[in-house]
This record gives structure tokens, sequence and C-alpha cells, in this order.
């Protein structure tokens, strides 16, 4: 085959949205036997990648119990979480960095004070992770995670601890996800 | 998980549940809790916390499941419950860390992954974080649902609110990205194998 491959990026929508490919492109697809292997290994990759997802997960040892009256129970706590972060003393935390704030608060009018919080928080997590995590606690999520349709692409992961992927504050019939997903 | 046989519908069953017989809604639990679990520890690579919050999936859902509106949608309603209960937990987890750091003053606990995990399942989900990691939040909950929970683009839409155009397009960017892992690809290859 003469013609040019087509660009392996593109190839993915084989796998998307095959209606995004150019016609052209469709038409080299279907004649070009190396294009069509590159979509099928991925093909192939993709669906080990499911089943090595079902095989490697652990047997649950527990079965799903259904209480008489339905009453959410709270996760068990497994993060060595000291007397100090019971209900209370988180409040009394909040407190004291609210005291904190105000007695380190730098002297002077204007912008400086818009940043108070930062210093008073910094003091307990000097490393940028950590200062994150405060920030998260108290405020809300990045504003990436509430608009997922324009979220802009690349690597965000520095704004991450783990994998884990927050979803946006919406409704969900009766709690979130409201846009669209389940009206009630 | 073995689901329990029966001809009931998963909309059959969610509208007999939803009337308030418990027995539907308990082969409902039997039916999704295996893929709920496998979603959640996916995600946590924790398995008491994922059967914790697999728990927690279906007494939301039973909670709330007089609303829902289209009983035959049942399982990406129940998965988008799962979505944000593992969001909540993230949230809770992240708030904890802090004052726990905060008090302790060295470094968070370390929750290393499940320390059950088998050798070849440490691996294998090591590399699926390291993929993870590399991708935006968007693509990461779009991918995973797609890939990893087997899930249709129409379920992901649906789970995420999101229109079916968006998800193919975070897809897309995603597969690119997945398509760039050797090292996660050429384990698949070796794993399907052994
Ligand atoms: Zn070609």
């Amino acid at each position: 085959m003469k013609e040019n491959h087509v660009d392996p990026r593109r190839l993915a929508w084989m796998i998307a949205d095959p209606d995004r490919l150019d016609p052209g492109e469709t038409r080299h697809i279907a004649q070009c036997p190396q294009c069509r292997a590159r979509v099928h290994e991925l093909e192939e990759d993709l669906a080990r990648l499911s089943l090595a997802a079902r095989r490697h997960v652990p047997d649950v040892t527990v079965r799903v119990r259904l209480p008489a009256t339905a009453t959410r129970p709270r996760v068990r706590d497994r993060f060595n979480l000291p007397v100090l972060a019971s209900a209370p003393a988180l409040a009394l935390a909040a407190a004291l960095v609210l005291v904190l704030t105000v007695v380190f608060r730098p002297v002077g009018p204007g912008l400086q004070d818009v940043n108070t919080v930062a210093p008073a928080l910094s003091a307990y997590a000097p490393d940028p992770e950590m200062a994150e995590a405060l920030s998260l606690a108290d405020a809300d999520l990045p504003g990436e995670y509430l608009d997922m349709v324009d979220i802009t692409d690349g690597d965000s992961f520095q704004e991450f601890f783990e994998f884990a992927a927050p979803l946006p504050e919406e409704d969900l019939t009766g709690g979130r996800l409201k846009k669209g997903g389940f009206p009630c | 998980m073995q689901a329990i046989p029966t001809r009931d519908t998963d909309g059959d069953l969610a509208r007999r549940a939803a009337q308030g017989d418990r027995m539907a809604f308990g082969v409902l639990a039997d039916r999704f809790s295996g893929r709920i679990f496998a979603m959640l520890y996916a995600r946590t690579r924790r398995r008491m916390d994922a059967e914790d919050l697999t728990q927690e999936v279906f007494i939301r859902a039973l909670e709330k499941l007089h609303r829902l509106r289209e009983p035959d949608r049942f399982g990406p309603w129940l998965f988008s419950i799962a979505v944000n209960a593992h969001r909540d937990h993230w949230r809770r987890k992240k708030a904890t860390e802090v004052f726990s750091l905060a008090w302790r003053k060295k470094s968070p606990v370390a929750s290393p992954p499940e320390a059950e995990e088998k050798v070849v399942s440490r691996q294998f989900w090591d590399r699926v974080h390291v993929l993870a990691k590399r991708l935006s939040a968007t693509e990461r909950e779009i991918f995973f649902l797609r890939f990893v929970d087997d899930l249709s683009i129409r379920e992901v839409a649906e789970i995420l609110g999101k229109s079916e155009s968006a998800v193919k397009t975070h897809l897309y960017r995603a597969l690119n990205k997945f398509r760039g892992e050797t090292s996660l690809r050429d384990w698949l290859k070796g794993d399907g194998e052994s």
C-alpha cells in the first residue's frame, strides 16, 4: 500500500467513536492490514485489561447485609484515626487554625489578607501535598472536578494523592449527579 | 460472586423492590454486589474498604430506590451511587489523614495496597495505577468505567451524567495514553498466557 498509514493516535477513534474518522481514514483502514492489526492489538489489550481486572480482585468475604430499616452504616475506620480527630476535636482543630490565623496575620491592609490562611496551614503541613490536603479538607474540590466536559487535558495527577477521582458535587436522585444522570 | 438465577430483569426486580419487596432487592444485591465490589476494589485496592463501601452503596440504593424513575436503568444508577460513594470515601480519607498528620507531626499513615494481594495481582494493579496517574480525572473515571468495570459507553454517560459524545472524546484521549503504556500492555499479554 502506497498511501500513508493512518496516524496511530487517530486509530483510537476506531474504538472510541469510528464516526470521528474521516472517510478517507475509514477507507484506508478497511483496506490496510497493518492499520487494522494495530487497532486489533489495542482492542485485544483492552479485553485483556478487563479480564485481568476481574481476575485480580480478591474474593469477597462478606455478603451484603440489608438492614431491617434503611440506615447508612459508617465505613470502618482504618486510618488509625487519633482520638483528636473525633468530631468535636475536628471542630477544635479548626478553631485552633482560625486562632493561629488571626494571631499570625500579617500587619497591613490590602491584598495580603487574602492569603493569611495559607501560612497558618503550612505550619502544619510544610510539604505541598499536605497543604493541598488541608485545602481539600475545607474547600470545595478543584474546578476541574466540577465541570467534567470542559476539563483540560493533561497530566493533572498532582491534584491527586492517589488514584481516586472524585466526582462533581451534583445530585444523584437525592444525592448527586443531577445533570442528565438520573432525574428523580 | 454468583448471580441468583432468575428470569426477572433488573427492571422488574427494581420495580418490585421500590414497592417494598425486600427479597427482590436482595436478588439485585446478589446480582450486582460482585461487580460493585470489583469496581471499588480497583479504586481503593483495599478489600475491607471495598467491602464496606459495597455495603454502603446498597444501603444508599435501598434508601433512594423509590426515587429511581427508570427502574430498567438500575445497573447504571447503582454504579453512579458507587462512584459517588467512592468519592465521599476519598474525601473522608483525605480529611482523616490531614488531622492524623497534624496530630502526629509525621508522615501520613501509610495505607499500603491490600496486604493480602498476591504478587501477580500487585504487579497488575501497580501498572494500572501508573496508567491512572497519567490520566486526567475525567479520563480516568471514564476509562476505568469502560474498560476496567466493563460498562458500555451509554452506561458510562448515564453514570456520569455526561453526553456520549463527551465520553467518547475523553475515552479517545485515555486510549492513546493506554496505548503508550507498554509496561502494562506487555504485562497483560504475559498475564493472559499464564
Ligand atoms: Zn495503514
